[in-house]
């Protein structure tokens, strides 16, 4: 009987294997013909000077909630407003920070309370005030000053409600955008009715030099576990989204970085504020409505890296946000089972979700149940280790070989960074990563499950952020030793 | 000489390569080792044997087969994928050298073109006087007299960084005199008539984007390309330079239900190139009433606030009446984009027939059009608002309009509640009002 339990276990884990690898080779081939193609798609300098000089181009928010963000709020916020685009305005909600965030701003932006009429589209935790520059150089900064409202999702929607332009960029305020961001995000709108929202990729911003808010250099993190992130990154946006993307089955735009319809997001309700993964959810809430209300829709992601975001540098920190991350994804199919295998829900409801569901929300759960019987079985000697070596060599040259191809598409997309050598880095990472990041990622997700099961308390995981210190007029990161911590 | 022979003729070069190629693979599989001496012979004394090309891959599938044989099928399951995945990184590494290396090449050859010409360049593109051919050929300096289809791309791209960067003192004489002497305008026809569809339309982009004149008849096949934006492109290039009949492209191909966002953008960047060059518009009233689409319908009545001739516009007004919402309101904004005064009258009788948000575009329409007789009715506008969001519309449009209404605006601020006062604030405040009208 445990023998054929053994094998019977056996059997699925490797055909789950092999389910797996042949997404990823799909996955392979629908992300490459995409990033192949828009990169011959179009000239930029023709797109820009069209968008710059049209009266038909619309206009856009960056929308950014700050709590407790005093160390690089006045950077963060120059960087937003160095934007390239011809009609932008910036809106930074403070969730009610308790540290000198708002003082901060309202020091160096010359801001000053201003009677505006607020209305709540979407419900949100109460509202102060809001701030507006007397700078006419910051006329684009509105500052919306809020009660905390304990997530990420409060700040995002009272920032919508504030907004004026029809499509805005959700963001955090210490992502670090391109300068052509919206450029980038703008095109597949002004092309396509339908689409509601685009998703730039995303990197690490650890390691590269920052300059009165702009990125001075673009480079791969020293720093492994920053490192291993670029790599997981890199594999999400230019493999996994880009392939979704051509199918129109995006299940996410990240909360770091993406652009959406303002109308289409007000319709379906706005962030969730008691959300875990309010990105995640908030997109099939809009989904969901669209296809409710046959409003065509498609969701596009760009092989263009538009943000930079500071990576989680230690276990704890990733642990933290990773047990989130773990909590909000099994909260999603909670919420929208119903959507699983539905047809109403078109490719989201059929393939995505499903894929999800089995793929990724299952995998940890199968690899560290095959981890432990590997165990048993090594101690109890019922490994073939010949055959077991095949195994294990399919499935790390396998790995190998994904990361070479996103290494390659970003690449061809336009590079991440200055310098080739950047990938040598990425390299070894993605040699080690399976060995030395992946288990911990798995590990932290199926505690992130229990949490949630066990209905732990439900808090926001805080980050720890580092500061930027002038240096021969360069800006690098520095450790900060009385670290300042964010709820959202 | 041997390196330029293989440049000229490149095509001729690779077929020489693979015929070399051929002879080279049909010797080692078919010829060599296949001689009556060693067919399946081994060499006695020795375990050698001598294969050809052939029984090589059939041994190697044998190995394949028979040495795993005694295997699980999960291993060998696994050696398929270990297969495929080194098929896979084989792939990848070719094409990303081969994309490495073309890349690097471009780099070099741009650079030591820009090195050797953007000066000369420079002085040709914005020189102030119109340059016969002969003066720009001399001042270009150039080394030779044709180039590599490559170097022409690059070629492009250095016209459109002086383009970008001196975009006002750009002189479109010289740029295609510079154009012509230095053979890009033959690259062009060549590759419009053979290149890949991206290549074209890129291309057009360019061609576009520089004012550069396409020997005529070129484009005949490409306005009605299967590509929809091959043809949307080429369409727009051809009406731009063409002046016999040049609006016969404007048809219901290309005002089709795919007429984007970007599309009314290119379309009104054709229709201000029209205007910059004094060049007759073509009338907008057959278009509209051609198309059946709601959305380009309202596109075009915007377009004839824009560019239109007052017959136009007043016919427009025609749509004051029409059943869809979406042409009722591009109506109103065309009027104040036209500022055409004697549309007011008419546009504050439909007012009460309206809903909320196209009322909102009438107001707008009258603050634009600012006879300086609506004041009134701004008023009124403000008293009877459904809701703050209209009303804060009703009275940004009071307060900017004139004296009186400003009057106005105050004295009904007197008047107002507590919380209406705060919608008064919110319109008054000169820092959002000011943020407003530098982003409008």
């Amino acid at each position: 009987m445990k023998e054929f339990l053994f094998t019977f276990f056996g059997n699925v884990v490797f055909f789950y294997s092999m389910g797996l690898i042949s997404s990823y080779i799909i996955m392979i081939i629908l992300a490459g013909r995409s990033v192949f193609k828009s990169r011959k798609s179009q000239l930029r300098s023709y797109d820009r000077e069209l968008i710059s000089k049209s009266p038909y181009t619309p206009g856009v928010s960056i929308i950014a909630g700050a709590y407790n963000e005093e160390k690089t709020i006045v950077d963060n916020v120059k960087s937003l407003l160095g934007q390239e685009y011809p009609l932008f305005e910036v809106v930074i909600v403070n969730d009610g920070s308790k540290d000198s965030t708002l003082e901060k701003m309202i020091e160096h932006f010359h801001l000053i309370e201003v009677p505006f009429d607020y209305v709540q589209k979407i419900y949100t935790r109460p509202f102060k005030r809001v701030l507006k520059s007397t700078d006419n150089e910051y006329s684009q900064l509105l500052v919306v000053d809020k009660e905390n409202g304990g997530t990420k999702a409060d700040a995002i929607n009272a920032g919508i409600n504030a907004a004026s332009f029809p499509y805005f960029i959700n963001t955090d305020v210490d992502c670090i955008l391109a300068q052509d961001a919206i450029y980038q995000c703008i095109a597949p709108i002004l092309k396509n009715r339908d689409v509601i929202a685009v998703s730039g990729a995303m990197t690490m911003s650890n390691g590269c030099n920052v300059v009165d808010g702009s990125l001075k250099n673009h480079r791969a993190p020293i720093s492994p576990i920053p490192l291993f992130q670029v790599l997981e990154y890199m594999r999400s946006f230019f493999v996994g989204k880009m392939a979704w993307s051509v199918i129109n089955g995006m299940p996410n735009v990240s909360g770091g970085y993406g652009m959406f319809n303002r109308e289409v997001i007000i319709s379906a309700g706005g962030y969730r504020g008691d959300s875990f993964a309010e990105d995640m959810e908030m997109l099939l809430d809009a989904e969901r409505y669209c296809c409710i209300f046959n409003r065509p829709y498609k969701v596009v992601q760009i092989p263009v890296t538009c943000c930079w975001t500071e990576a989680p540098s230690n276990l704890r920190i990733l642990y933290r946000q990773r047990v989130r991350w773990g909590r909000g994804l099994i909260q999603t199919f909670v919420r929208h089972g119903h959507m699983v295998l539905n047809p109403k829900y078109c490719i989201m409801g059929m393939i995505t979700l499903p894929y999800i569901l089995f793929f990724e929300l299952l995998a940890p759960l199968i690899e560290f149940s095959g981890f432990c019987v590997f165990v048993y079985l090594a101690f109890t000697g019922g490994i073939n280790w010949s055959v077991a070596y095949i195994i294990f060599t399919m499935l790390y040259t396998f790995g190998l070989t994904l990361s070479m191809v996103v290494m390659s598409y970003d690449y061809v997309a336009g590079s991440t960074f200055d310098k080739k050598s950047n990938y040598f880095r990425v390299f070894i990472a993605a040699i080690f990563e399976p060995l030395f990041y992946h288990p911990f990622i798995t590990f932290f997700s199926l505690i992130g499950y229990m949490k949630y099961l066990f209905n732990t308390q439900s808090s926001w995981g805080k980050m720890t952020r580092k500061g930027f210190a002038e240096i021969e007029g360069n800006k690098i990161p520095i450790k900060d030793e009385n670290a300042v911590t964010k709820k959202n | 000489m041997y390196k330029e022979y293989i440049k000229r003729n490149k095509r001729i070069t690779y077929l020489i390569i693979a015929l070399l190629l051929i002879i080279w693979l049909v010797y080692k599989f078919l010829l060599s080792g296949n001689t009556d001496d060693n067919i399946g012979y081994v060499m006695p004394g020795t375990q050698y044997r001598d294969f050809n090309g052939f029984e090589s891959w059939q041994y190697y599938i044998y190995f394949f087969e028979n040495k795993f044989s005694g295997y699980p099928w999960v291993v060998k399951a696994s050696l398929c994928v270990v297969t495929v995945v080194i098929i896979l990184w084989l792939i990848a590494f070719t094409s990303l050298a081969v994309y490495v290396y073309k890349k690097f090449v471009r780099r070099r050859i741009y650079i030591k073109l820009r090195g050797l010409y953007y000066e000369n360049l420079k002085k040709v593109m914005t020189a102030e006087e119109d340059l016969s051919m002969v003066t720009v050929n001399k001042m270009l300096n150039l080394e030779r007299t044709s180039f590599l289809n490559v170097t022409y791309k690059l070629w492009f791209k250095l016209f459109r960084a002086i383009h970008v960067e001196f975009e006002n003192s750009i002189s479109v004489n010289n740029s295609i005199n510079a154009a012509e002497v230095i053979g890009m305008m033959k690259y062009a026809s060549e590759e419009l008539s053979r290149g890949k569809v991206k290549e074209k339309i890129r291309l057009l982009q360019s061609v576009r984007q520089l004012y550069l004149p396409l020997p005529p008849g070129l484009l005949s096949r490409l306005i009605n390309d299967n590509n929809e934006r091959l043809l949307k492109q080429s369409r727009m290039y051809y009406c731009e330079t063409n002046p016999e009949n040049p609006y016969v492209v404007f048809d219901e191909d290309f005002f089709n239900e795919n007429f984007h966002v970007w599309d009314q953008m290119e379309f009104h960047d054709t229709a201000e190139f029209f205007i910059k060059r004094h060049r007759k518009m073509p009338s907008f009233i057959p278009l509209i009433k051609d198309t059946k689409i709601p959305s380009i319908k309202s596109f075009l009545i915007r377009e004839v606030g824009y560019w239109g001739q007052e017959e136009e516009v007043k016919e427009v007004m025609n749509f004051f009446d029409s059943k869809n919402i979406q042409c009722r309101e591009a109506a109103y904004e065309c009027m104040g984009y036209y500022k055409y005064e004697p549309s007011e009258e008419i546009m504050m009788k439909h007012y009460k027939d309206e809903k909320e948000e196209t009322q909102r575009k009438i107001l707008i329409a009258l603050l634009k059009i600012n006879s300086g007789k609506a004041e009134e009715f701004l008023r009124m506008a403000c008293k009877t608002a459904e809701s703050t969001f209209s009303m804060r519309v009703a009275l940004y449009c009071l307060l900017n309009y004139s004296e009186k209404g400003k009057r106005y605006f105050y004295e009904m601020e007197k008047e107002a509640s507590n919380e209406e006062r705060r919608i008064f604030r919110h319109v008054e405040d000169p820092i959002i009002n000011n943020a407003m009208l530098k982003q409008r």
